[in-house]
């Protein structure tokens, strides 16, 4: 008989070996299932930093914390310096590439070798499943140790519909990626979608002007209100559907996310659209 | 039982001033001789009488409160409820819902969850804190007590807020101390914080939800016209989405609404386990029925969704900051903005209309909730904020830099020994012959915090003014005919010990101040009396009564934590929520 307690303990006896013996084997998913719904107006027990200044990512990049040369210029400032916060350890360079409601990590494992300069980043609000996600990046990257492959992907876990602004900078984002959102098929249950019109506003805001965002689902009904709420979000446009199918992340979408395999499996449909990010007008 | 009065808001600068006191508003001159000027009351529809006459059966058809955006009657019948512990309970959340409309659609609120008290998960502490309340509520409905009360500059408007029937009251004033009232609009959703527009054209309203919509502050015409530009959050999927683009205003016709909706939500494709396939067909089965169109509880007044936050919004501002950009048609060099505070520590700069889309920046900082945002009239380019955390917080809000912290917990703490936190519920801002005062108010403590805002943006403590009472509301009134301010408190004095004669103490409940000869602090000036002694009949519990007024505290997050996100849902969550949402 396998109980609760017990399957618990396996699931903490299975993790802390994975993390602890540094094994370059893949995690195996049963350990981390989870509930796939997550109620995005409640509170958790979330962790994320005050201001994007506060973010200390060198934990999920370390291959590209920048070199703690004693700074030079910053010295004399060092008196103003100390009645603030330590600034946290600095990178190269910022993540540009986002998943919102990245899963398991298909989509970052596959995107991970075709933009090897930028930094990506998977954000879950399921603890369990991004435990799972950091666990398979650590063995990728340990597996991939000689090639530096995986050094540029992290995942972590947030609610991007509260946080995201406490991550990043206005219009630091290049991509945003949205694969398989919850489809909240209830009336009700529509502001919990990851699509409104005032949410967009936030996408607007850490994207760069050009930034995309992408989306896909499997579910026609949230494919047609996605595109209706950017459409007539001013800040976006669509991207016509020729330049949509030459966008080599769109293959990969397509393709490599969790859900879009098992849709595959299942014969389903896949919906795509994309969206550029607008200048904003004169104020 | 009489009651405190609650909200204040000066009126122009002709010595008058409006006071909330329950569901009233009375008008004062602040002349010579404080003077009683006119009386608005709420038509009390919720009289216990009505309320116990429409209770019994047929509570939900009761007419005078139809939730808006709720459609229970069309919802499948083998839908299972998380929340739904036994029939009796739900029958009696049910009854409460119709009656108080305290809760809001329970797990997609944002309020509902507040304090991790999410879905699923806390089960016997949602219930112990839930069942009580019903039992209480189904006694007596929330009183419509006026939860906001604000004016434009000139004193011309006033617009009130009741919260229990989530109405927006405007009121014409005649400079005279004679109010006309001239409309009532009800929200969808009960507003937080409203704020009227420097053109004194609109009323920018923040909901509970998190959304904050424009509302002509006259209503344009009399007839009511359905408004395309609802919000689309709630808008069905077949209707045009608009929100912020004005242009396409005419877009989305009442027609195409009617319209035979096109199933395609969940289907064979994307639904396959046994479970899911049988709810599935049972919830064609339901489409299939003919069925009522659902009320979608829209107003039908004109209103827009100008933007919106995940979280509960708490406080709105409209700001104005000089144009980054030369207009084109060469119109005022000033641009509108509208300032939110949330519930999770975030203050949002947007542009104003028309392009309240875009986000400018934020003002990051806070580490607990955003209470109260206050924009010094001289010194348009500050933001001050309170909330709960230690210190008031000064931003340059258009550049989204913090520009200084002033503690305030340990200026309560000289009032209130043990205060191990603070709750700032009102920030508000006077100008008087030495400068610019900010006073803070904060959550069941019976003083008011006066500091300095100093040119170098440093805000400097004046005075802690120690009061007979928790202090709720605060305004400075100006005389036509001077320059120095008289400051007008609200208090509810109840937190005496020897309480006795409580009727006696509410007469207490305005007090004045006068600037005595330094130019900055205050001193005492006895009471303002003379409003209708208890015109209404209206008997409000202490508990109840602190449930209108306080809060502010509640908004703090709990470190509780959550088990089903920690560990592996249990066996009972899983069969307590077997199938995915489908509609």
């Amino acid at each position: 008989m396998t109980g609760p307690p017990n399957k618990r303990q396996k699931r903490e006896d299975y993790r802390r070996a994975q993390r602890e013996t540094g094994t370059s084997e893949l995690p195996q998913k049963r350990f981390y299932r989870q509930r796939a719904h997550a109620n995005p107006f409640s509170d958790h027990h979330l962790v994320y930093p005050t201001t994007p200044q506060d973010m200390d990512w060198s934990s999920y990049f370390p291959a590209f914390v920048a070199d703690q040369q004693p700074n030079i210029v910053s010295e004399p400032a060092e008196a103003t310096e100390a009645v603030s916060k330590p600034s946290p350890t600095k990178l190269t360079k910022d993540v540009e590439v986002v998943d919102i409601g990245c899963g398991f990590g298909g989509l970052l494992v596959a995107l991970a070798p075709a933009l090897p300069d930028t930094l990506l980043l998977g954000m879950e609000i399921r603890t369990q499943v991004t435990e799972y996600v950091q666990d398979r990046i650590r063995a990728l990257r340990i597996q991939n140790a000689d090639t530096n492959l995986y050094q540029n992907i992290g995942c972590l876990r947030a609610n991007t519909m509260k946080f995201s602004p406490n991550f990043f900078r206005k219009g630091q984002l290049s991509k945003i990626f949205i694969c398989f959102p919850d489809p909240h098929f209830k009336h009700r249950k529509h502001k919990a979608r990851i699509v409104s019109t005032t949410l967009n506003s936030e996408y607007a805001y850490v994207l760069k002007p050009g930034g995309i965002v992408y989306t896909i689902t499997d579910v026609e009904d949230l494919h047609d209100w996605m595109v209706q709420h950017f459409e007539a979000h001013l800040s976006f446009e669509r991207v016509p559907e020729e330049e949509q199918e030459a966008d080599t992340c769109v293959k990969i979408m397509r393709t490599e996310t969790e859900e879009g395999k098992k849709v595959e499996r299942n014969k389903g449909q896949k919906f795509v659209a994309i969206f550029r990010r607008l200048e904003d007008p004169p104020w | 039982m009489n009651l405190p009065y609650q909200c204040l808001s000066a009126l122009g600068t002709g010595g008058l001033f409006c006071a909330a006191k329950g569901t009233s508003i009375h008008t004062f001159d602040l002349g010579a001789d404080p003077q009683f000027l006119s009386s608005w009351s709420h038509p009390l529809r919720f009289k216990q009488k009505q309320a116990e006459n429409s209770k019994p059966q047929d509570g939900e058809d009761t007419p005078m409160e139809e939730a808006p955006g709720e459609q229970a009657n069309d919802q499948p019948p083998s839908k299972k409820r998380k929340l739904d512990e036994g029939t009796e309970y739900s029958k009696a959340e049910a009854e409460v819902k119709v009656e108080t409309e305290n809760e809001d659609d329970d797990a997609a609120t944002p309020e509902a969850p507040a304090n991790g008290k999410g879905k699923g998960k806390n089960k016997g502490k949602g219930k112990d804190q839930k069942k009580p309340k019903s039992e209480y509520a189904a006694v007596r409905p929330e009183a419509p007590f006026v939860i906001i009360l604000t004016a434009t500059d000139d004193g011309s408007h006033v617009v009130a807020v009741t919260g229990q029937d989530k109405a927006i009251w405007t009121f014409e004033h005649d400079g005279k101390g004679a109010s006309k009232e001239l409309s009532q609009r009800v929200m969808p959703k009960r507003p937080c914080s409203i704020s009227i527009t420097s053109d004194k054209k609109t009323i920018l309203c923040a909901d509970k939800f998190g959304d904050v919509y424009a509302l002509p502050l006259l209503p344009s015409s009399p007839a009511p016209l359905p408004s395309s530009s609802t919000p689309l959050l709630e808008s069905p999927s077949t209707s045009t989405p608009d929100a912020n683009a004005s242009a396409s205003a005419d877009t989305a016709s009442p027609a195409a609404q009617q319209q035979p909706k096109v199933h395609r939500g969940a289907n064979t494709l994307t639904v396959h386990s046994q479970r899911n396939l049988r709810a599935l067909e049972e919830q064609r089965k339901q489409l299939a029925k003919p069925r009522e169109a659902p009320k979608d509880g829209r107003p039908t007044f004109e209103h827009e969704l100008l933007l919106g936050h995940v979280s509960m919004l708490t406080a709105v501002t409209a700001a104005r900051a000089p144009a980054s950009s030369s207009s084109p048609d060469g119109s005022s060099s000033t641009r509108p903005y509208i300032i939110t505070g949330d519930r999770d520590e975030h203050i949002r700069v947007s542009r104003g209309m028309p392009q309240a889309h875009v986000i400018e920046t934020y003002c990051l900082g806070h580490e607990s909730f955003v209470g109260a945002l206050c924009i010094p009239g001289p010194q348009p380019k500050i933001l001050i904020s309170g909330g709960g955390d230690a210190d008031l917080l000064v931003w340059d809000w258009r550049a989204g830099t913090l520009l200084g912290r002033t503690e305030i917990l340990g200026r309560v703490r000289e009032v209130v020994q043990d205060a191990a936190k603070v709750a700032v519920a009102k920030l508000y801002s006077y100008e008087a012959e030495l400068g610019c005062f900010v006073v803070a108010i904060c959550e069941r403590v019976p003083a008011l915090f006066i500091f300095q805002l100093k040119d170098n943006n440093t805000l400097e403590h004046v005075q802690t003014l120690q009061l007979p009472g928790n202090v709720l509301d605060v305004t400075a009134v100006k005389a036509a005919n001077s320059q120095t301010p008289k400051l007008v408190a609200a208090v509810d004095p109840t937190n005496d010990a020897e309480s006795n004669h409580l009727d006696n103490n509410f007469q207490q409940s305005l007090l004045l101040f006068e600037l005595d000869g330094s130019g900055s602090t205050w001193t005492p000036k006895g009471t303002i009396q003379g409003g209708p002694a208890a015109s209404e009949d209206l008997e409000v519990a202490r508990d109840e009564l602190d449930k209108v007024l306080y809060t502010v505290e509640q908004l703090r997050k709990t470190e509780l934590r959550d088990e089903t996100e920690q560990g592996e849902p249990s066996e009972k969550y899983y069969k307590k929520l077997p199938v995915p949402d489908l509609d």
